[in-house]
């Protein structure tokens, strides 16, 4: 098991024939992902790496069984892809997509949510589940950070998705499930949607969060693993002691914003340690951390 | 990010979507008063807090008006030179509401929230607000009418219309915040007196605003300012765009938004004081990166240089390193520089770094993936020290 995505992960590219989209679908297929398709409006009929672009999902579905779509196309065309993969149905859709309007983002995720279809992103670096598949850009062309086995990360931040499996690799830790759930205000799989998923999952013994400043989805995951009396351990690190410093100052994610005492690391930290989460404070300390309770 | 409006700017945007507000008359220097008899005066800032900061004033002659307008405009109030001073005819109302639309993040759906008390201390009383989602499909539905029916609102066909406009001008101009505080019900109408919205930065594209650039948190240093027009000048990845200098003595060259900043982090755990903040990822061009590393240890007073990354996906590290080679070669640095990189082309670069170290004498000491990122902080915190308490670099 794993959560999300797994050998039976079917995948259509949208934005197949961008620059991102067909450099990520050629590390997808080195690392064994079923990547069957790819849509570009106006590009039908070309083929990318070898796999063959359609002019739309609808074209593409009556010729592939998939169960996943990325989009990685340009952020003011991105809710019109996402649209069109929730009306035809596909189950998973993860939004690499940055810099997407909230306006847009909201209307995307209530289309999903009245359609029960599962959006991860908007700005996710992708998923991987180690040894079965991966999806996104997450890994590049290498994949050296991650190594299959017990834990579960869940990450705002995409690059370090990669630096918090690498320090856990290297204590010899692997991963079930690696999820990127990007850093904007609104996301459609925030952290205690993934603590559900990994709850339900075998294979994952432990959990890392990576959270940021602002928000207050990290308070929620707080809320939840002491409500659902959660059982595997959950370790976290939240970053942002130094931006906050600069509250008029955006350093990367749209959703690293304080407003008035909401969205703190302090408080943030606070309401995890009463839940019981073990917090690092410095980030290589997650490491020493998850082996503690492995 | 966030675009915020000043209160004149937002009120611009009310107006056009038949939203009522005071008549009014902007003033940008003393001469825009000749038309002015009396009024409330309103200077204009981004922070909100004006009434308490004595930014507000209720003006009954030419010459109080005048007096007032004197003693705020170019002056520097809550941190904000202040350019223009807004003075309204001033409404008499006997009731005065909170509105705003905003954004629910647990929800993830826009939300519709008005008090009873309105005014300066809504933070206080936040428990009486009403608030109601609204499904961003469908726009305002009629039921939430219905349940605020029961409030007991003056006129509520007119408190209908007024939230429809707002909830447009929140919808058509991707406002991530429209507050109106107060909303105040005067002579049988709705009427905005204060307006704060916030246009989400990533739409501005698809709109034509002519609002000018609003800036951060203090004016900008020469070298920030030189900073940003690294990244201009060329389009490949990104260096420069973020470039705060700070009071520190270690430089920073980090890579990768999020890594960035908890390796920043870790820098002030180990109680590092860094020269500056600036961040380069995206595959930069090796000229991109010999111009943002010259910039940053073109500082003086450093004890020592941080330069640090995560293992890149598609950034050509070969190519970022022979961008600080140039640099190097250009400063000659003494202090110690540490670095910790890994990705494509990774086992060249750290071939080509070390031999050109050897050959110039620089102090560097090369990390790859095997060491975790954030270590590497303790690392150049305790040589720069070392280097400090030696040669007597203090500042």
């Amino acid at each position: 098991m794993a959560i999300l995505i797994d050998e039976n992960t079917k995948v259509l590219v949208q934005g197949i024939t961008g620059k991102e989209g067909s450099k990520s679908t050629k590390d997808m297929l080195d690392y064994g992902t079923k990547v069957l398709c790819g849509v570009t409006p106006g590009k039908g009929g070309q083929e990318v790496h070898g796999i063959p672009v359609y002019n739309t999902i609808k074209e593409a579905l009556k010729e592939h069984d998939v169960n996943t779509s990325i989009i990685s196309v340009p952020p003011l065309r991105a809710k019109e892809a996402a649209f069109e993969a929730i009306e035809n149905n596909i189950p998973l859709i993860n939004l690499i997509s940055e810099q997407i309007p909230i306006h847009d983002t909201s209307k995307i995720l209530q289309y999903a949510k009245e359609k029960n279809i599962r959006i991860v992103g908007p700005s996710s670096i992708g998923i991987i589940s180690p040894g079965k598949a991966k999806i996104g850009y997450i890994g590049g062309s290498e994949n050296k950070s991650f190594l299959q086995g017990n834990v579960g990360i869940i990450s705002k931040s995409g690059g370090m998705c990669s630096e918090t499996a690498l320090i856990l690799k290297q204590k010899n830790i692997g991963q079930s499930t690696v999820l990127g759930t990007g850093g904007d205000e609104l996301l459609g799989t925030d952290f205690v949607d993934a603590l559900k998923l990994f709850r339900d999952d075998k294979e994952t013994k432990a959990i890392v969060l990576f959270g940021e400043i602002g928000g207050s989805y990290e308070e929620e995951a707080a809320k939840y693993i002491i409500e659902t009396k959660y059982e595997k351990p959950v370790i976290a690190f939240i970053s942002g002691k130094f931006t906050s410093q600069f509250p008029n100052i955006t350093f990367g994610h749209a959703g690293a914003i304080i407003e008035g005492n909401k969205g703190t690391r302090e408080n943030k930290i606070k309401e995890l340690k009463k839940a019981g989460v073990l917090i690092a404070e410095v980030h290589h300390e997650i490491a020493d951390l998850v082996k503690g309770v492995m | 990010m966030s675009f915020k409006l000043k209160e004149f700017e937002g009120k611009e945007l009310l107006k056009e979507h038949n939203i009522k507000i005071p008549n009014s008359t902007l003033v940008e220097d003393l001469e825009d008063l000749k038309n002015t008899s009396k009024g409330v005066v309103k200077i204009q800032t981004l922070s909100g807090k004006r009434a308490k900061n004595k930014g507000i004033k209720i003006c009954n002659s030419k010459e109080e008006i005048k007096n007032y307008s004197q003693s705020v405009l170019g002056k520097k109030i809550l941190n904000e030179k202040i350019k223009e001073l807004l003075i309204e005819e001033k409404i008499d109302y006997e009731k005065e509401y909170y509105f705003a639309l905003i954004f629910n993040t647990i929800d993830k759906c826009p939300q519709l929230l008005i008090s009873k008390e309105g005014g300066s201390n809504i933070e206080e009383n936040s428990h009486t607000t009403f608030k109601k989602n609204i499904n961003p499909l469908l726009g305002i539905q009629d039921n939430l009418f219905n349940d605020l029916e029961k409030l007991n609102f003056e006129d509520i066909i007119k408190l209908k219309e007024t939230i429809l406009n707002l909830h447009k001008c929140f919808e058509k101009n991707d406002l991530k915040l429209l507050e109106i505080n107060p909303l105040v019900y005067s002579n049988e109408e709705y009427i905005a007196l204060d307006c704060v919205a916030i246009i989400d930065s990533e739409a501005l594209k698809r709109h034509k605003f002519n609002f000018p650039e609003r800036i951060g948190f203090r004016k900008p240093t020469d070298l920030e300012l030189k900073a940003k027009e690294i990244d201009k000048d060329d389009y490949r990845g990104v260096a420069g765009k973020t470039f705060l200098e700070l009071d520190g003595d270690i430089a920073i060259l980090a890579s990768g938004g999020g890594a960035s900043v908890v390796c920043m982090d870790a820098l002030l755990k180990y109680n590092g004081k860094p020269a500056n903040y600036t961040e380069y990822s995206g595959n930069p061009s090796q000229e991109k990166v010999k111009k943002l590393a010259t910039l940053t240890l073109s500082k003086k007073g450093l004890n020592g240089l941080w330069i640090v990354g995560g293992t890149a996906n598609f950034t050509d590290i070969k190519a970022t390193f022979q961008g600080l080679i140039d640099a190097f070669k250009e400063i000659n640095p003494q202090y110690p520089i540490v670095i910790r990189r890994a990705g494509p082309n990774d086992k060249e670069a750290f071939q080509l770094m070390e031999e050109e170290s050897k050959k110039n004498n620089w102090n560097v000491h090369l990390f790859n993936e095997e060491t975790p990122m954030t270590l590497t902080a303790e690392t150049i915190v305790s040589l720069s020290q070392e280097y400090k308490n030696k040669n007597g670099n203090t500042n």
